[in-house]
């Protein structure tokens, strides 16, 4: 007997069938390994779908979409989640679907990459790699927008600055985070 | 396993051939009767039989003795097409047999993973088999071991824990596997996943090894993983960049009845 398994086909057609059971328009902002492997080609993620908001009409649609489907997704808010102030300006029409009432919308590469750094566990960087790895990053933007906007992101001590540090090394390598440590651990 | 149970009464029969048979296994005659869930006294009728028959053979491994299955027998090849044929996995088990990294993700979603992994695989490894390969990736993938412990909850009662932990050890992955049990333990609240946990724990142990073995791990990834580091993986002398949150919030958003 043969296991098939197709996860990236199963989210785009759940996604369709909660678009099917809205009954009105409906935003949501996905962030996290789905939109990591949705808009950015990811391959390491987890089967769930993230936002970064809530929305009571996507919420009443989820349960049908699952029914309707067979696919049990999670699907809501993000447990930890944060990002540089002014992403919603940067926010990214998903387009890779037909939908009709359902508005996706993706973080902006730098955003999803310092989203990911106000945790910053080993997947997130794994994720923060493969990132930079398959996408055009710079790290001159990631630095500037830490500096920047995320200044309302409160952590212990230099938490956040030893994170996104962690996160230029996974994405372009020691020397690239070494040459910026005394800026961000010292601001 | 219908023609089987035909064919003989004897579960502890068809359970020993199974594993020497059927998953390829090399152990003790007390370790095959764990893994078979049957007393050590059947187990020894049993195997003493086989070894008559020709079906099996013993033999000195340092200091036990340990029985495999004899090569030799003049049928084996009906024996592992009825095995076969009755589902009990004629397969190499995945301690011979080397999975890719895709293949050993898509076994984990056949056992009920969150996985995102496209791609195709035959169903003919046993969820014990998949577990070890499953406890080598997560050294190596940190979206594994954040799932690990949602396939022990969502496979607990198929489980077989002797069997488990005998191919663990053989592969090395015993400390790893005390890991996931305790973890299991802490998130389900389940209190036989904490004595599975405790037999496997090793007081001589002190050394504290890097759970993700990444290579080249930066300086600043190594500072992350001292800082955040949980208690729980400290006492198995694991440093890892994973806070308990990581498990938990994947845990309970996949876990419908929580205990």
């Amino acid at each position: 007997m043969v296991f098939r398994k197709y996860s990236a086909q199963e989210i785009k057609i759940f996604l369709k069938a909660i678009d099917k059971n809205l009954s009105q328009k409906a935003e949501v902002i996905i962030i996290g390994g789905t939109a990591a492997a949705l808009a950015y080609k990811v391959s390491r993620y987890t089967q769930d779908i993230d936002t970064f908001t809530f929305n009571p009409e996507i919420e009443r649609a989820c349960p049908i979409a699952s029914q309707e489907t067979g696919f049990t997704i999670p699907f809501g808010p993000a447990g930890v989640a944060d990002a540089p102030y002014y992403y919603e300006d940067r926010l990214q029409p998903y387009k890779q679907l037909q939908l009709n009432k359902l508005k996706i919308f993706i973080p902006e590469i730098h955003d999803l990459i310092l989203m990911k750094t106000v945790r910053c566990f080993e997947h997130d960087l794994d994720t923060i790699t493969e990132l930079c790895r398959k996408n055009s990053v710079s790290p001159e933007i990631l630095i500037a927008r830490f500096q920047e906007e995320m200044d309302h992101i409160s952590l212990p001590g230099k938490k956040l600055a030893l994170n996104v540090l962690a996160a230029l090394e996974a994405g372009f390598g020691e020397k690239t985070a070494e040459a910026v440590a005394d800026k961000l651990l010292n601001a | 396993m219908a023609l089987l149970s035909y064919l003989t009464h004897s579960t502890s029969r068809i359970r020993l051939l199974g594993l020497l048979w059927g998953e390829e296994t090399v152990a003790s005659v007390k370790q095959l009767a764990e893994q078979a869930g049957i007393g050590y006294a059947s187990a020894h009728v049993e195997l003493t039989a086989m070894n008559k028959e020709g079906l099996v053979t013993f033999h000195q491994k340092g200091k036990a003795v340990v029985c495999r299955k004899n090569n030799e027998y003049p049928n084996a090849a009906l024996l592992k097409a009825l095995l076969k044929a009755e589902g009990m996995s004629a397969a190499p088990s995945a301690c011979q047999k080397k999975l890719t990294l895709e293949e050993t993700k898509l076994h984990l979603v056949r056992f009920g993973a969150p996985l995102g992994v496209s791609g195709s695989c035959k169903s003919d490894l046993s969820l014990e088999a998949v577990l070890v390969a499953g406890l080598e990736l997560a050294r190596k993938d940190a979206s594994v071991a954040r799932v690990l412990p949602l396939v022990f909850e969502k496979n607990a009662k198929q489980l077989n824990r002797p069997r488990l932990k005998f191919l663990a050890r053989e592969k090395g992955l015993k400390k790893t596997l005390g890991f996931f049990f305790d973890l299991s333990a802490v998130l389900s609240g389940s209190t036989s996943y904490k004595k599975d946990a405790d037999s496997l724990f090793d007081n001589r142990l002190k050394v504290t090894e890097d759970f993700f073995a990444t290579p080249k791990k930066g300086r600043y990834r190594r500072l992350l993983a001292e800082q955040n580091t949980p208690s729980l993986a400290k006492k198995w002398h694991f440093s890892m960049n994973m806070g308990m949150g990581s498990f938990e919030d994947l845990f309970n958003k996949n876990v419908a009845d929580k205990r």
